[in-house]
């Protein structure tokens, strides 16, 4: 029979992915540090499931983290395109990061003053030379693989691992992006160079979607690390439901379900790090309501939740001989174009480009399936292939656009999601007009059959719901990434970004809990000298 | 399954090999098949049933034919796989097997240097890489002709 158990921590982490099994890491010498995640424990680079994924042609279907995703019920969706979240995120342990590509671009120096070059959302506290320092240690962390002598932006010290060479079915896109004077690059990627403490080394493998080796960072390898740490608990099947406070100022604990025994748990806290996305931190914020705080913890200027924004991916594809066989044969992300990421760009939208790595693609073992003759197979390596082109456009920072509970539960026993935006993510005319150059590319490849369009708002790199400002009046989360007018609860997700620019955000986002931990911030004191539990 | 199963669906393995011309390439021990195939009944207990579905049937079609590689070739022959064939033993033993044997080397015998699944390359920092990568610098790209350095 369930029932109500009053228990004790020095500091509580809400979610394991990559914010939170990284503060877990930065707290690992103190006592007391429990991180509660209400998914389940994911096996990552088991052998027999990456056997299973090789016999099913690779995919995030044929992984075992495809059965945590949302589901249809979990989430209601309104507004002008509705976004549909199937797919997007990860409930377990390590997050969302067991399914990310690793892909690592910096933010360029513009991102940081959006409302200075265009009047709209807000500046970050802070500019890209600020942060620049912590890029690096992210970078390190992340086990970043790219091109040191590629400044744009600038950076101060190089990559930890080198990039890979572009494969050969590179060779038609550079082709055509000299032709066309767009600048091009090695995007950076989170694959280790040579083994690390976390994992790796990548082994080239292609399987990137579940690597056998561990040779792409996920945020479940700092937890194996953590893992016989009397210091730090992870709970599993830990569903928070509400913060708790003791006064306005004062965090008490949290509350949450044991998905298993069906218990209530009131879990005091010296301090709490919300670290479960920007989905259900703003959702955990808004139902944590008292006299303190009538409206949800950190909303008395009815900001939380507001601006949430997320990547909209746009693609061309087209059909080119293939006589050299072009085959997807590094199997990761390699080339890509920031010529549309730039400030000239920015009031109408900056679009991020890259080579879909994927094409040309070619399943021999199904085409044998299929009963095709060796000479059947042979034709069909040098027949004309698809190439592909993606591109990542920024979003606009929309005040009525929010994220807040919707009625029910779900499985996993949150609140479902309402996600509700009536205000458009981006311009379309931009879009129109990036798709075109895309499609320019791929026509000045030599392609027949050139298309091109868009995909459902999955909630990619999901953002700004809690962002960061340097006063209430703009924000929810100071530039320390703590709550305002709370002393004891932080933040440390996606959600804390004013704006949400072109590049992939996760390499932001470490950096900017590094830059937190460089200086003299209440976080950066935490983790160092945190309070020993009180039972 | 005991062991004259298991060599039942090894013979297979190999069959497939011969048949396309991936046998000298395929580098997938016995001992790794027979691991592999442990993996998936254990993941999920229906793949008992789908080899054993697979075994009744060669043993069926080595009484019709009398020769195991007669057999063999019928049993593939039999089940192509298709969206619309509900056969696991083309859906889930034939196809899968088809796509071990190409992963763990098979590839090759079609041209390529690397393929999705095979572990054998290495670091991508090695000089050579393990993939066929542009080796001229890109500055040097031929504009509007021949690109890549081929197969």
């Amino acid at each position: 029979m369930a029932k109500v158990r009053n228990e004790s921590a020095n500091i509580v982490i809400v979610g394991s992915g990559v914010a939170g099994s990284l503060m877990a890491s930065l707290c690992a010498s103190l006592d007391g540090v429990v991180i509660l995640e209400t998914g389940p424990s994911i096996p990552m680079a088991d052998p027999g499931w990456w056997f299973h994924q090789v016999a099913r042609g690779g995919g995030t279907a044929n992984t075992p983290y495809a059965a945590y995703y949302d589901q249809a019920a979990d989430f209601d969706a309104t507004g002008a395109n509705p976004w549909n979240i199937q797919g997007g995120r990860i409930f377990g342990a390590g997050g969302t990061m067991l399914h990310w590509g690793g892909w690592v671009p910096r933010f360029k120096p513009e991102d940081f003053a959006l409302h200075t070059n265009t009047g709209q959302g807000i500046d970050w506290p802070f500019g890209y030379n600020q942060l620049e320092p912590f890029y690096n240690q992210a970078e390190q962390y992340l086990g970043a693989s790219g091109d040191s002598s590629d400044n744009n932006p600038p950076r101060s010290q190089p990559y930890p691992y080198g990039a890979a060479p572009y494969p050969i079915s590179a060779g038609p896109f550079i082709q055509a992006f000299r032709q066309l004077n767009i600048d091009y690059g090695h995007l950076p990627v989170a694959r280790y160079g040579q083994a690390n403490d976390k994992g790796g080394p990548c082994r080239t493998t292609g399987t990137c979607d579940y690597c056998p080796v561990a040779g792409r960072f996920t945020g479940d390898q700092p937890l194996a690390l953590l893992a016989g740490n009397p210091n730090v608990s992870l709970r599993l099947g830990a569903a928070v439901t509400a913060i708790r406070m003791l006064s306005k100022q004062q965090v008490a604990g949290v509350t949450y379900t044991d998905l298993t025994s069906g218990d209530t748990v009131e879990l005091d806290a010296q301090n709490v790090i919300l670290c479960n996305g920007a989905f259900e931190i703003p959702k955990l914020l808004q139902a944590s309501t008292s006299n303190f705080w009538p409206n949800g913890i950190g909303n008395d200027n009815d900001l939380v939740g507001r601006f949430v924004s997320a990547t909209q991916f746009f693609y061309a594809s087209g059909t080119a001989p293939n006589p050299q066989a072009f085959e997807e044969e590094l199997g990761f992300p390699s080339l890509y174009s920031r010529t549309y990421d730039s400030p000239e760009c920015q009031k109408c939208g900056k679009f991020f480009i890259s080579m879909n790595y994927e094409k040309p693609n070619i399943d021999l073992g199904l085409l044998m399936a299929q009963g095709q003759s060796i000479s059947q197979i042979q034709a069909a390596c040098t027949a004309p292939a698809t190439f592909q082109l993606y591109g990542n456009l920024s979003a606009i920072p929309q005040y009525n656009n929010r994220v807040t509970c919707a009625p029910g539960t779900t499985r996993f026993g949150l609140p479902r999601t309402l996600i509700n935006t009536p205000d458009p993510l981006f311009n379309p005319a931009a879009a129109q007009k990036y798709v075109g150059i895309l499609e320019n590319v791929l026509l000045k490849m030599g392609c027949s059959g050139v298309n091109s369009g868009t995909y459902p708002q999955r909630g990619d790199h999901v953002a700004c719901t809690t962002r960061m400002a340097n006063s209430a009046s703009d924000g929810v989360v100071s530039p320390e990434l703590q709550v305002f007018g709370v002393d004891n609860l932080y933040v440390v997700s996606n959600s804390v970004m004013p704006t949400l620019p072109a590049a992939n955000p996760t390499l932001t986002l470490v950096a900017l809990v590094m830059r937190a931990m460089g200086s003299d911030t209440a976080l950066a004191r935490l983790t160092k000298k945190a309070a020993p539990p009180t039972a | 399954m005991n062991e004259d199963q298991i060599n039942v669906l090894w013979s297979l393995f190999g069959f497939i090999g011969l048949k396309w011309g991936t046998a000298a390439d395929c580098g997938m021990s016995q001992q790794q098949f027979q691991q592999a195939l442990q993996w998936q009944m254990q993941r999920d207990p229906a793949y008992t049933g789908y080899y054993r579905d697979t075994i009744a049937e060669y043993q069926a079609l080595l009484r019709q034919y009398g020769q195991p590689s007669l057999a063999l070739a019928a049993l593939i022959t039999q089940n192509p796989y298709s969206p619309s064939n509900p056969s696991a033993v083309a859906n889930f033993v034939l196809l899968e097997f088809m796509r071990w044997n190409i992963a763990f080397g098979g590839f090759k015998a079609f041209g390529y240097m690397n393929y999705n699944g095979w572990m054998g390359g290495g670091s991508f920092l090695q000089q050579p890489p393990p993939y066929r990568a542009l080796n001229i610098p890109v500055q040097n790209l031929p504009v509007g002709g021949d690109h890549g350095q081929g197969a």
